[in-house]
């Protein structure tokens, strides 16, 4: 939908942020550890002060998921205060599993309540506590199970997939879409992935633990990705995507997520790996969808790798064999179908 | 087609409306020109003007759900259709086909008449933006574009495109699309040829006209209506047309020498199965769509060397590239016109730029596709299982160890005290879970009644299943 170019709406409905959060603890330990491609390359340290002026020379380091979840934060609380009535849902996934982050059903059981903060705006208190509480039991869940399964599961993606499903379910039971007939301004809905895994992505294509549920699941990668895509474009619901691992790491886009965010007109952008990430989540993902255009402007977007997932091998491909009835992809020339025999 | 002989029009419920409606069919040949037409609607025999009896047979076919919204009406309805669907999806569809469709929509003063409910003009508006829908889950590779025809000119409201949203945003803007003057019939189909000439003659080329004149006002000149009909024979362009004021000579002519379909729509429903009946991809395409795997490597992938056989047994596997998007900023050149242009597709084996996909290259003769477009059938292959239902005792049984709220959308389930409350009036209803949870027997997740809907209806993705 291309808005006029010289009119935007006044102002724009409540909106509900659903942010689809990576935890994936490989991945950050990765994005903790990456260093400048060439130490004699980078510029001395810069004074705060200046530091907005030089953001293009800012060094590529590290950043770790303590420090990212601070920024991530202040940028949840941009969005609670840019508009009365605005919400956050938060969901986390990790590896092979997606969890609700915030806010938490049933609220508060009993043992500790919400600390009230006499100097603190009471919804940023309630997010910050809120989701501070959900990522710690999640994590130590996490840790559990992975000291079950003896680091067993450690290696399967993480279930962004999953969590998109949930998000989707989520909005479908409390904001369901408008009917096509009312005009009734009603709530706006987005979601914004933040995706901290390197390679092609949240896809299940490079790993071999995930071949082996077999059938129909994929472990819900490509096809459980693009089956969300077009229940969002359907529900008129962009994703956002934001994804960490720079290009200077060498590690390929998340190109179905880029495919995602493009066939629902979301914003897709990948760090640069040179800090400002507060800068970049305020400029490019605060503004509502109806102002993304005028008066705020979008990053070009990149050109969009349209490649696909064979069936069999789960391979990432540019040219298929594709069945002629049921449009199943192969890689490789089967004298029959498999799927439709 | 056999037209309508089998058909029964499903009976009203009352009496009354069918007294009105009964002059106001349009059967063969029953109604030749306006006068008669303005009589009929003026007043009908109990005296009761047109516009009196205009809600009459809306509240007759659509039952309110008890808060007195219609959303449970239209819900029936999609429901029958995916039934029907479901039925038709048994045999094996190619739905590989690549489709060109042009919608010649009528926009004369005609389709302001109120004999189909509420009027000719609001019924086709919220048909085809259903159909559009129904047209690309069956048609995952294929095209639409919708041509207007009125004041005797014909104009492109949407271009050739795969996408549903661009063509339901265009047909929901009333204002672009108000009736006047006359319907010429040869000018929407020659601008409907025009806008499919630069496609390969590969794929199946369509056109679906629907004509609410009487007749069409076609332009005086040396090119008749007869020679379009010779072109578009010429350039296999399958011309199906669906009127709404009955028989037309030349409306039926132009369709079975095309090799379309006309018919004549009787009421509402039937002009939706007239419609609906399009949707399906043609039993057989005029040339091989692209050719088979075997072929192909015996022929080296080289296209020329296949020629125009026979199409591929179904269940034969083809070759396609999913193409790289370029990003909208310089212009280049493309291979289809040779023209400079912004954006565009890259082909992934010659690497040359092709405007729009889905399309054969131009250089390579590779068929390239856009990988979503597949991905739109995608739920055919891998659906969801059915849920089962929780029943109440074994809810009560292992109440502690059940997850306490929906794995979809996080919802809290009835508590073992609000079970009890319950039991009685939950358990009779069938397919209704006592318990209110839904489980899949794949990960063991429970569901809410909402998520069950929305998981099997709109996201064919289970979230258990999926981690
Ligand atoms: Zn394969
Ligand atoms: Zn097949
Ligand atoms: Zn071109
Ligand atoms: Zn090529
Ligand atoms: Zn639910
Ligand atoms: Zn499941």
């Amino acid at each position: 939908m291309t808005t006029p170019s010289a009119s935007f709406p006044r102002s724009t409905p409540p909106s509900l942020l659903i942010l689809i959060l990576d935890i994936h603890p490989l991945s950050w330990s990765l994005l903790s550890s990456i260093e400048p491609p060439d130490p004699l390359d980078s510029p001395p340290p810069i004074a705060p002060a200046e530091h907005h002026y030089l953001l293009a020379r800012a060094p590529i380091g590290p950043i770790t998921l303590p420090d990212f979840l601070n920024v991530l934060l202040v940028f949840l609380n941009s969005h609670l205060a840019s508009r009365w009535g605005n919400r956050v849902v938060v969901f986390a996934a990790s590896a092979g599993k997606s969890k609700l982050l915030y806010p938490t059903a049933g609220g508060y059981d009993g043992e500790e309540g919400p600390k009230e903060r006499p100097n603190v705006y009471s919804p940023f208190g309630m997010l910050d506590q809120g989701l501070e509480r959900g990522l710690k039991d999640m994590i130590a869940e996490e840790e559990t199970r992975m000291d079950d399964q003896d680091g067993e599961g450690l290696n399967d993606p993480p279930a962004i997939v999953s969590a998109m499903t949930k998000a989707l379910c989520y909005i479908n039971r409390h904001s369901p879409p408008p009917s096509s007939e009312s005009t009734a301004p009603t709530n706006e809905t987005r979601i914004l992935v933040i995706n901290a895994t390197p390679g092609a992505g949240s896809n299940s294509s490079d790993n071999s633990s995930s071949t082996k549920s077999g059938g129909g699941g994929m472990r819900g990668g490509y096809v459980g990705l693009m089956n969300c895509v077009f229940a969002a474009q359907k529900a008129k619901i962009p994703i956002d995507v934001l994804t960490l691992p720079p290009a200077s790491t060498g590690t390929e886009a998340p190109i179905f997520l880029q495919q995602a965010s493009h066939l629902t007109e979301g914003v897709y952008w990948r760090w640069n790996g040179r800090g400002g990430l507060l800068q970049y989540l305020h400029t490019i993902y605060l503004a509502p969808p109806a102002l993304r255009q005028t008066p705020f402007s979008q990053p070009p977007q990149d050109a969009v790798d349209f490649r696909a997932v064979c069936f069999c091998h789960h391979d990432v491909v540019d040219v298929g064999f594709v069945c002629s009835v049921c449009l199943s992809i192969f890689c490789k020339p089967l004298p029959v179908c498999q799927m439709c025999k | 087609m056999a037209v309508d002989t089998a058909y029964q029009p499903p009976s009203p419920g009352s009496d009354d409306v069918d007294a009105i409606s009964e002059d106001d069919r349009p059967g063969p040949s029953k109604r030749k020109s306006k006068t008669v037409r303005s009589r009929e609607h003026g007043a009908d025999e109990s005296g009761r003007q047109a516009w009196e009896g205009m809600y009459k047979r809306s509240w007759d076919v659509v039952q309110e759900d008890a808060e007195g919204g219609l959303q449970a009406a239209v819900d029936s309805l999609i429901a029958r259709g995916r039934r029907k669907r479901a039925l038709v999806s048994e045999t094996p569809l190619r739905r590989s086909i690549i489709r060109h469709l042009f919608i010649i929509l009528d926009l004369s003063e005609s389709v302001r008449d109120k004999d189909f409910r509420p009027t000719r003009f609001d019924l086709l508006l919220t048909y085809l933006r259903t159909y559009i829908v129904e047209w690309f889950d069956q048609n995952p590779l294929g095209q639409v574009g919708v041509v207007l025809i009125r004041d005797r000119l014909a104009e492109t409201l949407v271009p050739m495109g795969g996408n549903p949203q661009d063509i339901l945003a265009a047909l929901s803007d009333k204002r672009k699309l108000e009736p006047s003057g006359e319907a010429s019939l040869q000018n929407g189909l020659l601008m409907a040829k025009g806008g499919m000439a630069h496609l390969p003659s590969s794929s199946s080329l369509e056109t679906l006209t629907l004509f609410s004149s009487i007749s069409t006002s076609d332009p005086d000149g040396s090119y008749s209506i007869h020679q379009l009909l010779n072109d578009l024979v010429q350039a296999r362009v399958r011309s199906s047309i669906i009127s709404l004021s009955g028989e037309i000579k030349i409306c039926r002519q132009i369709a079975e020498r095309t090799g379309g379909k006309f018919g004549v729509a009787m009421d509402e429903d039937h002009l939706r199965e007239l419609m609906w009946e399009s949707i399906p991809p043609p039993a057989q395409t005029v040339a091989a769509s692209t050719m088979g795997v075997r072929s192909a490597l015996a022929a080296g992938g080289s296209k020329g060397a296949v020629g125009k056989g026979k199409p591929p047994p179904a269940g034969d596997l083809m070759i396609m590239g999913f193409p790289t998007r370029l990003p909208t900023g310089g212009e280049t050149m493309c291979v289809c016109h040779g023209l400079l242009k912004k954006g565009g597709y890259m082909c992934p084996r010659c690497g040359s730029k092709l405007c729009d996909v889905p399309t054969d290259c131009e250089v390579c003769g590779l068929m390239v596709v856009s990988s979503p477009h597949l991905a739109r059938s995608f739920w055919f292959l891998f659906p969801v299982a059915n849920y089962d239902t929780l029943p109440y005792d074994v809810g009560m049984q292992e109440f502690g160890s059940l997850s306490p709220t929906c794995s979809g959308c996080d919802v809290d389930f009835p508590t073992v005290d609000e079970l009890g409350l319950n039991m009685g009036v939950a358990a009779q209803a069938d397919g209704v879970s006592p318990t209110g949870r839904y489980r899949c027997a794949k990960c063991k997740s429970d569901f809410c009644g909402d998520c069950d809907l929305y998981i099997h209806d709109t996201l064919h993705t289970c979230p258990g299943c999926s981690q």
